[in-house]
């Protein structure tokens, strides 16, 4: 019962805050992946080093347990499984992570669509432990981590639960050093445009030229039409 | 963004019930929603597609049995946290692949 309800709890509080970062736009998540969209990968990318800080601080103090910590091999399959991901991840927009948040906060029918996606591999996927054997045996397996934080795994480097902490601060300063944007978001919830309206073809006829428009041909550049009529006088208050 | 952090690390340290996470989140999503749907409940909403809902499908099955490849199902982000060098190599992977798969999609969109 306690899991229940600490883990409602927590999902709770995960879908406010994955609405709130904008992770139900699928355009907006994959424009961040693509680096299209500086604002949201950087937020991602604070999120994880500030993380990782936070779990080693947690580590140190125990609060984490170490001995619960799992760490999954580097192995042909890592890098298989990790290029399909992306490569999904990227041009879907979706994340098994945001399905819910799509699906409460954002396109119902297409939430509800990735979230029955989501538990059909989780049901085929043991019927594809069969193959996966296969597919990961081409590397040989590596299960370390950066610096020593479990009991038994091996490590790469010195340093313990400061060198990961100075892992995350390395990420949120390379967060911090993603430039902002220029403007601002647009609002929540209003689709960007799938085309953009085509320009007027601009004439250059003499008779089609109004009074108050100037046209700029550029050497090399796409016509320009500036209109020059000056906004109406505002009306006297007496 | 630091509730999401928070949040995730109290799911790491408690032991929760993965089930009871994933749905209540869509529920924390809705009610995140509510209030600027309420203020906008006169504009036209969003409407899935079907294309949209078979992308949405083949996305979910693809990744799962991707993740489930590579042992990372529901464990890169904390893997990411905790220092695992398999879990920043799929990290690694995952986004070169996410960027290139993402810039083909979106020039394609716009074209």
């Amino acid at each position: 019962m306690k899991e229940l309800l600490l883990g409602g709890m927590a999902g709770l509080a995960l879908g406010i805050a994955a609405q709130r970062l904008g992770l139900h736009r699928r355009d907006d998540l994959r424009c961040a992946l693509g680096l299209l969209h500086p604002a949201m990968l950087r937020r991602l990318l604070l999120a994880v080093g500030l993380g990782t800080m936070l779990t080693a601080l947690m580590m140190w103090l125990a609060v984490i347990d170490v001995d619960t910590v799992a760490v999954p091999p580097l192995d042909g399959g890592t890098v298989i499984g990790g290029v399909i991901f992306g490569a999904v991840l990227g041009w879907s927009g979706l994340a098994p992570a945001t399905a819910p948040v799509v699906l409460g906060a954002d396109r119902f029918w297409e939430g509800l669509c990735a979230v029955a996606g989501c538990a059909a591999g989780a049901l085929l996927l043991p019927y594809a432990e069969r193959i996966f054997p296969a597919l990961r045996g081409w590397l040989p397996a590596s299960a370390n981590t950066w610096f020593q934080v479990t009991l038994d795994e091996p490590f790469l480097f010195a340093g313990g639960f400061l060198g990961q902490g100075c892992i995350g601060l390395v990420i949120a300063v390379a967060a911090l050093c993603v430039r902002r944007p220029k403007e601002d978001a647009p609002p929540e919830d209003i689709a960007p445009a799938e085309e953009p309206p085509a320009p007027e073809p601009a004439s250059t006829a003499p008779e089609d030229v109004q009074d108050e428009t100037f046209v700029a041909i550029l050497p090399g550049e796409e016509s320009v039409v500036v209109d020059t009529q000056e906004d109406p006088p505002e009306p006297e208050v007496e | 963004m630091l509730v999401l952090v928070i949040i995730a690390l109290m799911v790491m340290a408690g032991e929760v019930h993965h089930l009871a996470v994933f749905a209540m989140m869509a529920l924390g999503a809705f009610l995140a929603a509510l209030p600027e749907r309420i203020r906008r409940r006169k504009e036209p909403r969003l409407r899935s597609t079907w294309q949209g809902c078979v992308v949405c499908f083949c996305a979910g099955l693809a990744m799962v049995l991707a993740a489930g490849l590579a042992r990372m199902n529901g464990g890169l982000l904390t893997g990411l946290m905790q220092g695992s060098v398999s879990a920043y190599a799929f990290g690694g992977l995952a986004w070169l692949a996410a960027a290139v798969a993402a810039r083909i999609k979106e020039r394609k969109r716009r074209t």
